[in-house]
């Protein structure tokens, strides 16, 4: 097969050319170090006030509260750490949910494993989303974070941010929101909404890998992470990444200016995705809840599949996407979220993640839903009959 | 592609699937923690397997192991049939990556299972 569908835009997206070319200049002639004072670097310096006011612009935050880290694991992690470590003296306790990414769940689990903290997980529902009154039940005198995602990174779901804002906030207590998946997906405004710190990694939203940003309010109880030369008015030191900084201010700036258009040319895609499978399939749920949901997830099981059989079927056939669980060493590790809403062992295994994006075209749902059609009946065709 | 060709013409081009009718024995083994599972049947001519044809489901390392196994079969010695190593089965598949080793036991768990079935009912008919 010579033409390739990429439908794994939550795993990472390709880099857009308008970020390529801002990126361009500062990895080849402007590669000064922008902490140095002859004026090649004061031209690299000039690229990161620039970069940091657009993305604040992007973000509805501050310029001064952009910190530019190296993607999202940095800045959950920091924002974590960070926020436990200068607010142990008022606590040691965290708050945050089940279906979190591995980056927010376990820095947490190491905050309670080697640090003293104690932290509470809280479910979500059966379709994916965060209950705000167990968030308001969950927080404690002792609580110094509470974390939640904004948009989940498996099944898509968009948590209710704005009222668990309202929530933390009227209650004192720092909230994190790990915004990876939902920065330029979803309207993000810091100035109407009380978060006090947000993560946000480039490559989600068509800028390069290896760079991202923390938004850390003025004010909040926070330590830095990453110690040495003054960088970042001394919040994450390290020589400037100016390059991926320029790249990703110009992906987020036009991401915020699309977004609109593309979260509607996303659904369409999706829907069609999906109308498309159910039409031909039988035996497919859908995970997750639909509404209040990124416009081009999709996370769906089916039944008597294997998701990896499907992935390396739809591989050969050249269509890249995601499972929630991997067989490995004779035991199915499940996706985490998929357990958290409650759905079995077995089809969590038929787990099939497809992320529509930017590039993709309704022929490349055509055909999708074709080899899908095709790889699902071939696989069930040879499964066991007649045996439990 | 984490899987070797071999591995991946058996995954997408399966031999010998579905049940038979004239099996003279037949396996059902399940791998209880990751869930795969495999049917299969045999015949057997003066000692040796004549034909094996299997069902399975699980993740594409185990289809192919099935399906390789049950080309690698046939032929053989019960006695031989009966002492099926996982690497052999590794090797016939141009190796499988190390986690993914469990698929080749399940399908070596079936070949002794329905030889141990044919041996114990031999034995019964030999009694009576």
């Amino acid at each position: 097969v010579s033409e390739t569908v990429y439908l794994d835009h939550a795993a990472t997206t390709p880099l857009r050319a308008e970020a390529f070319a801002a990126m361009e200049p500062f990895l080849t002639e402007k590669f000064a170090n922008a902490s140095s004072i002859y004026r090649p670097a004061q031209q690299a310096r000039a690229a990161l006030d620039e970069a940091r006011d657009s993305v604040a612009m992007s973000l509805g935050a501050r310029p001064a509260d952009v910190i530019f880290t190296s993607g999202g694991t940095e800045g959950n992690n920091a924002a974590i750490k960070g926020s436990a470590f200068a607010g142990r003296e008022r606590g040691r306790h965290i708050v945050t949910t089940a279906i979190e990414h591995h980056a927010v769940l376990h820095p947490v689990e190491e905050l309670v494993e080697r640090f003293g903290f104690e932290s509470t997980i809280v479910g979500v529902s059966a379709d994916g989303l965060v209950d705000v009154g167990a968030i308001d039940r969950a927080v404690r005198d002792d609580t110094v974070l509470v974390s939640v995602m904004w948009a989940n990174n498996e099944i898509g779901t968009v948590q209710p941010i704005e009222q668990i804002a309202q929530i933390t906030s009227s209650r004192g207590v720092p909230l994190h929101v790990d915004a990876v998946q939902a920065a330029g997906a979803i309207r993000i405004d810091l100035a109407s909404v009380p978060v006090d710190l947000l993560t946000v990694s480039a490559h989600k939203f068509y800028g390069p890998k290896g760079v991202g940003a923390l938004v850390v309010r003025g004010g909040t109880p926070w330590w830095p992470l990453l110690a040495g030369g003054g960088q970042e008015r001394n919040r994450r030191a390290g020589t400037e990444n100016v390059a991926g900084i320029a790249g990703m201010a110009t992906a987020l700036r036009l991401a915020v200016e699309e977004r609109v258009e593309l979260h509607e040319r996303l659904r369409s895609l999706r829907d069609s995705l999906l109308g498309g499978i159910l039409e031909r399939i039988d035996g497919v749920r859908v995970n997750g809840a639909l509404t209040s949901r990124l416009p081009g997830n999709l996370n769906l099981s089916f039944d008597r599949v294997h998701g990896e059989s499907l992935l390396v079927a739809l591989d050969l056939a050249g269509i890249y996407a995601s499972s929630g669980s991997a067989c490995t060493s004779g035991s199915t590790e499940p996706s985490h979220v998929l357990l958290a809403l409650g759905i079995d062992q077995k089809a969590a295994q038929g787990s099939l993640r497809l992320t529509v994006g930017r590039e993709n075209t309704a022929d490349e749902m055509r055909r999708t839903v074709d080899v899908l059609d095709r790889v699902v009946r071939r696989v069930r065709s040879v499964a066991p009959v007649g045996v439990a | 592609m984490m899987f070797s060709d071999i591995v991946l013409d058996h995954f997408q081009t399966p031999r010998n699937v579905g049940e038979m009718d004239n099996a003279d024995a037949q396996a059902f083994v399940e791998n209880p923690v990751c869930g795969d599972r495999l049917q299969l049947w045999i015949t057997v001519r003066d000692g040796r397997i004549g034909a094996a044809s299997w069902r399975a489901d699980g993740c594409a390392a185990a289809i192919a192991a099935a399906s390789v196994t049950s080309e690698l079969v046939r032929g053989m010695e019960l006695s031989e049939a009966g002492a099926l190593q996982r690497e052999t089965v590794i090797e016939a598949l141009g190796g499988l990556p190390a986690r993914k080793a469990h698929a080749a036991a399940l399908a070596v768990a079936a070949v002794r299972t329905a030889v141990q079935t044919y041996d114990g009912r031999e034995h019964d008919e030999e009694r009576e």
